[in-house]
């Protein structure tokens, strides 16, 4: 019994959450191509389909065929278009790490892929526990450098700085210490942990006929957290192994 | 093949496999999956073992000479060398920890201080404190020093060690646990001398269940010649007769202090002195 669930009703809905962000954008593109014109088709990449309405995520495509829509499908375009900007645009699987034994989430890229915004969903198994634990991380990376090492085919990130919170979804860790206690007893939340980690990444391109992800990551990382840090600091017996934590894992990059 | 135009090269193909092997190597240690996994890679029922070998070690002898410490929470540097010191003195018969050996209830802590404290000489057992029960530190601290609620007997005293944080559980746990002080007195025989109590925080204390502080203090007194009670958690020392009946309330130093008090307990009488390292 050593993977004994014991799911709340807030780790199902949080699962469910970030199961639907990963894959979602799957269903999007939904294309019914024997309704398409020779012309259109050559745009084909950028544009999603939804109730037999064709809806273009760039500007310069959107000119070229907004006189063949009424008022009502302009509206609707750039609605669905603004929230397309929403739609994920990569899938990860991280081992270790600090914030569980496989965590697996979602992302968002931007500023010309410089910064990503990510959401995980990490589980811990049971070990000497009465049970085991899920939790929930919120993660921002910074990727100042792209080195292409082959076109097409490699790229390297040399640097990936990343900052996350990581919250346990268990009720006997606190975020605020309980009214019970003294105040300032603690001093510190058992339930929200800030990690920082830096890494690199190799990223392989997908050839795009076959995969429905246009490259994968396989990254590495080492980082610590605020205790491990607080603890590492004001003692000289901890060596490295004690406060550092290495993960590893792949990303899946859908756009 | 143009990423890997490095493998058409033996030299380069042996120093990435030593690479490689030395990067392995070094990952299985930095592998962490929380610091609350409660994934405990050590030892196991550390206090069962020891007493054990406290209970052989003492067997017969009619006077017993220990360390009382505690409070290590986060001062491994410091508790690193109250175990150099501790090796280098004689006749020291076990270690007693007051408790708190983690400050924030992680895993990582519990199994530092057991690396540094099993570098003793001579067994230790240790008590719960405060800080090992918050997060899931109960769990890892029960399965790596077991029950919360423990005794033993050494030479000819009986030592009775209480979980008495009461503050960190509710009503349905109990703490003190007077079922538990009630079989330990129904089991005592004519061995048993002397007691001794060790609990981490002492009546009255802001942790203590003080509705029956009173009540605490008159059962324990039931038990056969009880000497003192020692206690941690304050950081200070101090000792202090809370009751007004002579049975002393000994608080040892936080580990920070470097100080422990040695107890040295003969038929007539006992004897504690503070030592400094």
């Amino acid at each position: 019994m050593l993977y004994r669930f014991t799911i709340k009703s807030k780790e199902i809905i949080t699962g469910l959450f970030i199961f639907l962000l990963s894959f979602q954008n799957v269903n999007a593109i939904n294309i019914k191509s024997n309704e398409i014109n020779e012309e259109v088709k050559d745009i084909i990449s950028d544009t999603i389909f939804y109730n037999d309405i064709m809806y273009i995520k760039s500007q310069e495509q959107h000119c070229q065929t907004d006189k063949h829509l009424s008022r009502h499908d302009k509206i609707a375009t750039k609605y669905v278009s603004t929230w397309n900007k929403l739609i994920p645009s990569y899938q990860k699987i991280q081992m270790y790490g600090s914030i569980g034994l496989v965590s697996v989430g979602t992302g968002w890229h931007y500023c010309n892929k410089k910064l990503e915004s990510e959401v995980l969903l990490g589980f811990i198994p049971k070990y000497d526990d009465t049970k085991c634990k899920f939790t929930l991380t919120l993660r921002e990376n910074y990727i100042p450098f792209n080195i292409t090492i082959k076109e097409n085919v490699l790229t390297f990130d040399p640097l990936i700085a990343s900052f996350y919170v990581n919250s346990l979804l268990d009720n006997r860790f606190w975020k605020r210490e309980p009214d019970k206690y003294p105040d300032n007893y603690y001093k510190f939340s058992t339930r929200i942990r800030t990690h920082i980690s830096l890494g690199q990444r190799f990223n392989f391109d997908l050839d795009g006929e076959r995969t429905i992800h246009k490259s994968l990551s396989v990254f590495y990382e080492i980082g610590t957290c605020d205790l491990y840090f607080i603890s590492a600091a004001t003692n000289k017996y901890l060596r490295p192994k004690d406060y550092l934590g290495l993960s590893f894992g792949l990303k899946l990059q859908m756009f | 093949m143009y990423p890997f135009f490095f493998l058409n090269n033996m030299a380069y193909i042996k120093n990435l496999l030593i690479c490689i092997t030395f990067f392995t190597l070094c990952a299985c240690d930095l592998l962490d999956v929380h610091p609350y996994d409660c994934k405990v890679d050590g030892r196991k029922n550390i206090n069962a073992q020891n007493i054990l070998e406290i209970e052989k070690k003492c067997l017969n002898k009619d006077t017993v000479r220990y360390v009382w410490t505690g409070d290590f929470q986060r001062w491994y540097d410091e508790t690193n060398d109250m175990v150099k010191f501790i090796n280098k003195l004689d006749n020291i018969d076990f270690v007693m920890s007051g408790g708190d050996i983690s400050d924030f209830g992680m895993t990582m802590e519990f199994e530092l201080i057991d690396e540094i404290m099993k570098k003793l000489t001579v067994p230790y057992v240790s008590i719960i404190g405060n800080h090992d029960i918050i997060g899931n530190g109960y769990q890892t601290f029960k399965t790596m020093y077991g029950e919360e609620n423990f005794s033993f007997i050494a030479g000819n005293t009986k030592f009775v060690c209480l979980n008495t944080n009461a503050l960190e559980f509710d009503y349905s746990h109990y703490v003190p646990d007077f079922q538990f002080i009630k079989t330990e007195l129904e089991s005592c025989d004519e061995n048993v001398k002397r007691t001794v109590m060790a609990m981490h925080t002492e009546p009255y204390g802001e942790q203590f269940n003080n509705n029956v502080a009173d009540v605490f203090h008159e059962y324990i007194k039931t038990f056969p010649n009880l000497l003192f009670c020692m206690h941690a958690h304050a950081h200070t020392r101090r000792i202090v007769d809370i009751f007004d009946d002579e049975i002393l309330y000994y608080c040892c130093d936080s580990v920070k202090k470097r100080t422990f008090y040695i107890f040295t307990i003969t038929p007539d009488s006992y004897e504690c002195e503070l030592i400094e390292f």
